[in-house]
């Protein structure tokens, strides 16, 4: 008989010295009592050049490496690993450099807490086949609903789930579809949203790459709801994988029978067209998206009348976010119990977060709603790196605000992410620790939506272009303290009264780094500093005497020559030619260099 | 306009999406990619084609970002003007790239194989004065080297 | 098609899997979201294909994004019977490493 399994146990020099020997005769008397020892080999091998975390170990075929193995960590890897199959995660080797690290994937940190409902496929099935999709009960939603169900049971499975709109208003999806298909007229219309804009965020890129044919379905199974044949999925041109495997999976689906005409040998038609956008963040406002899909400058309309009533060519038209459709096979399949049973009383299910910025495992996640926001950043995000303190959680992207450390046990749900000044958003979750000026980071936010306002109503297009203006002004030194009230009064008017949910929620960064990091805009503004040393103008650099050591690196390194002296004398920077670029303090090995 | 290959296909285009409604849109990226912009001719021809205003065609191709009336440039030279780099010699860097080239800020070799134009800081001030050709940065230059380094990209495709 | 026929489709898809992974030793598949694409994935799949281009005992697939961008590109190589194992931070040369060390028992 082979052997199934190898370990391989290091004998090089350092782990025989940190008991190397004593593990690997600890394996072979621990298997032979077990019997086991025709199956598994123990062999010793090499250094492997790990010495600092001996001894050292590797089981094979799974090419495990686990690391500082003791002899009373034996028993423990042969009864989950060797026998359970499963690995012994506290013995991982991770490299402390580049963090890799080689394990089992459900056993990481990163996966513990999560629950994929929406990215279920993700990862797991090849997005450019069909039948991949259909093994993991892929188009089995969409036969059940066409077979079994009554458009009005479909949405009330969809209501009784208590899913809301996952692109950011959090509108109850079930209603939606009930208002849509009361609303007289024969053509209706189902848009998929997938023009996801916000800077930071790409949960909805993430799913139309990982598992399109989820999207497809559920918009069919919307279809029959609401009385639909035709769908459209309205996404980004910059999106170009997402665009090129949402039009292999539309065509697989042809072919296989599960769009087009006759569905499941019902009457039941249902056929998608893809339609790409151009560049313009406003599009994902259903509205602007709609006007776009028609061939015009993609401009809000007032509401009412909302889509539901007077949509796409003035017809009853469906808008649900990507992520929002990616949950209706799973909710069809389990159940509306299964689905609610997730989350909390008034935020049901789960929600993808795209986490990035100042966090160790920056990615895609998809958690139960309720959890905290400490736990998304601490336990799934990894904690903030190079031991910086964490200052602030920016979600819903330029629509949304900044959540500050003292809530950080907030949990996330829609009414209390408003209540915390901020919003669910589309799901950007951005951390920012002690190093970011949170006036810089406002600004950055609102030199986007400046940008993008489409121009069509004024408090939008010149409101943020005048805020804009105070924010540079603070940033430069030349702010009073007068613009801070001048920024709440402008940023409330702006709300107020702009035609769509851009301007709406335009001011929302200001206003909430305002709330709660007021007197950052007050150093800035009345003491012309910059607490974090981000905005150039308002810090400076200088070497602290004491701890110079003379040796002249950060001269040589300074590209405008604003630091005086020779090895072995004192230096001073010349603040007048200082451009603050910061190379010298990463040059001085001294950290004698500070802002 | 003259009637030559581009013509051909876009008109092929035209005839794909005639009487489909709301495809001025998907017409103008297919264009696009044809021509590699959209000039007034181009926009001409796709009104008449589809039977929409020049006026609505010029609207929403100004309206979009992914849209644009100006040819690009097959190599797009791009001087940090950032402090550090001006402090370094960028103004005499794009002075002889201009010169040999024949371009100033802003333009467009009439071969459309270079086009030159002046960024804010691109955050790589220790290696003043930078430039980036496509997305390629180079840093520590002098006058003296722009000859040899554009007559890298002259006979790259 | 009918819901039954569906099923039928599901089934034989799972037997038919299951048939190949019992020829297969090793299956591994590429993570290719854009963050995996930008991060290097496209050479790590090309180099294992061209690597294993007569191998009977190699299947290579590829998916989406599993959520871990900082940790591109990702590859996970499962071996009939046991757990599948993800690795992180694949270069062309370590997955032809790895790919070999499997086949090579």
């Amino acid at each position: 008989m082979s052997h199934s399994s190898h370990i391989l146990i290091c004998r090089g020099t350092a782990c025989v010295s940190a008991e190397s020997r004593e593990v690997q005769t600890e394996f072979g008397k621990q298997l032979k009592q077990r019997g086991l020892q025709e199956q598994v080999r123990v062999v010793h091998t090499g250094c492997f050049g790990f010495c600092a975390r001996g001894p050292v170990m590797v089981i094979l075929p799974q090419g495990t490496m686990y690391c500082e193995v003791r002899v009373e960590d034996v028993r423990e890897i042969i009864e989950k690993h060797i026998l359970g199959g499963q690995t012994v995660e506290r013995l991982l080797f991770k490299d402390p450099v580049t963090q890799e690290v080689t394990e089992k994937i459900d056993d990481i940190d990163f996966f513990k807490k999560q629950v994929r409902i929406a990215l279920k496929n993700c990862g797991h099935i090849n997005p450019d086949d069909i039948r991949e999709y259909i093994a993991r009960d892929g188009y089995k939603a969409l036969g059940t609903v066409l077979t079994k169900h009554s458009p009005e049971e479909v949405i009330n499975i969809i209501k009784k789930s208590g899913l809301r709109g996952r692109g950011g208003g959090g509108f109850p999806t079930g209603l939606k579809w009930e208002l849509t298909r009361k609303s007289p007229g024969k053509l209706k219309y189902v848009i998929c949203n997938a023009d996801e804009g916000d800077p930071g965020a790409f949960m909805d890129r993430s799913i139309l790459e990982g598992d399109p044919h989820s999207v497809l379905e559920a918009m069919a199974i919307a279809g029959y709801a609401i009385g639909a044949g035709q769908g459209f999925i309205y996404v980004r041109a910059e999106y170009a994988i997402a665009v090129q495997r949402l039009t292999t999976a539309i065509s697989q689906a042809r072919e296989m029978g599960v769009l087009g005409k006759g569905l499941f040998e019902t009457d039941f038609e249902f056929d998608i067209e893809l339609r790409l956008g151009a560049g313009a963040f406003v599009c994902g406002e259903e509205t602007a998206l709609i006007t776009s899909i028609e061939g015009n400058r993609g401009e809000p309309r007032p509401k009412p009348p909302f889509p539901a009533q007077a949509g796409l060519w003035g017809k009853p038209t469906l808008i649900n976010n990507v992520e929002t459709l990616a949950n209706i096979p799973a909710i069809i399949l389990n159940g509306a119990e299964w689905y609610a049973g997730f989350g909390t009383e008034k935020s049901k299910g789960t929600k993808v977060f795209a986490i990035a910025g100042k966090i160790g495992n920056t990615g895609l996640i998809e958690v139960p709603m309720g959890i905290t926001l400490r736990e998304v950043i601490y336990d799934i995000g990894g904690g903030i790196p190079e031991g910086r303190k964490f200052k602030a959680a920016q979600t819903g992207g330029p629509s949304g605000g900044c959540i500050p450390a003292g809530l950080l046990d907030t949990s996330i749900e829609y009414d209390t992410l408003l209540e915390a000044g901020s919003m669910m958003g589309s799901g950007g979750l951005i951390v920012m620790d002690d190093s970011d000026c949170m006036v810089d980071i406002a600004k950055f936010y609102l030199e986007f939506t400046c940008d993008e306002s489409c121009g069509k109503c004024t408090p939008c297009r010149v409101g943020t272009k005048r805020m804009l203006e105070i924010l540079e002004r603070i940033t430069e030194g030349k702010g009073t303290i007068d613009d801070i009230d001048l920024l709440k009064e402008l940023g409330h008017g702006i709300k107020e009264a702009s035609l769509c949910g851009l301007g709406q929620s335009a001011p929302n960064p200001v206003l909430s780094t305002l709330k709660y990091f007021e007197d950052e805009y007050i150093a800035h503004a009345r003491d012309k500093v910059c607490p974090a040393g981000v905005c150039k103008k308002l810090s400076s650099i200088r070497i602290v005497p004491e701890e110079c050591k003379k040796c002249g690196a950060c001269a040589k390194v300074c590209p405008v020559d604003a630091i005086e002296g020779k090895p072995r004398e004192l230096h001073e920077i010349d603040p007048d030619k200082c451009i603050k670029c910061g190379k010298c303090i990463e040059k001085c090995c001294f950290k004698a260099i500070k802002r | 306009m003259e009637h030559d290959e581009k013509l051909t296909k876009l008109d092929r285009i035209l005839e794909q999406y005639a009487g489909k409604p709301g495809a001025l849109i998907p017409v103008l990226h297919e264009a696009q990619k044809v021509y590699g912009y959209l000039p007034e001719e181009v926009q001409y021809h796709i009104s008449r084609g589809l039977g929409v205003p020049l006026a609505d065609v010029y609207g929403v191709v100004t309206f979009y970002s992914l849209f644009t009336m100006t040819p690009r440039a097959e190599h797009n030279i791009a001087v940090c003007m950032g402090t550090a780099c001006y402090v370094k010699g960028a103004g005499q860097i794009v002075e002889e790239i201009g010169e040999e080239l024949g371009l100033k800020i802003g333009e467009i070799s009439e071969d459309r194989k270079f086009g030159l134009e002046a960024t804010r800081c691109i955050g790589a001030c220790g290696m003043a004065p930078v430039l980036t050709i496509n997305e390629e940065v180079h840093g520590r230059l002098n006058a003296d080297q722009m000859g040899e380094l554009l007559e890298k990209y002259k006979h790259m495709h | 098609m009918t819901l039954q026929d569906l099923e039928q489709l599901k089934e034989n898809i799972l037997s038919e899997h299951a048939m190949t992974r019992d020829r297969q030793k090793v299956r591994i598949t590429i993570g290719m979201g854009t963050c995996g694409i930008k991060a290097g994935a496209q050479n790590v799949l090309s180099a294992l294909k061209t690597q294993f281009v007569d191998s009977r005992g190699v299947m290579i697939n590829h998916t989406g994004c599993l959520g871990m961008c900082s940790h591109e590109p990702v590859m996970q190589v499962a071996v009939p019977g046991r757990p599948a194992v993800t690795y992180f931070y694949m270069t062309p040369d370590r997955a032809r490493r790895i790919a070999a060390g499997y086949l090579a028992g």
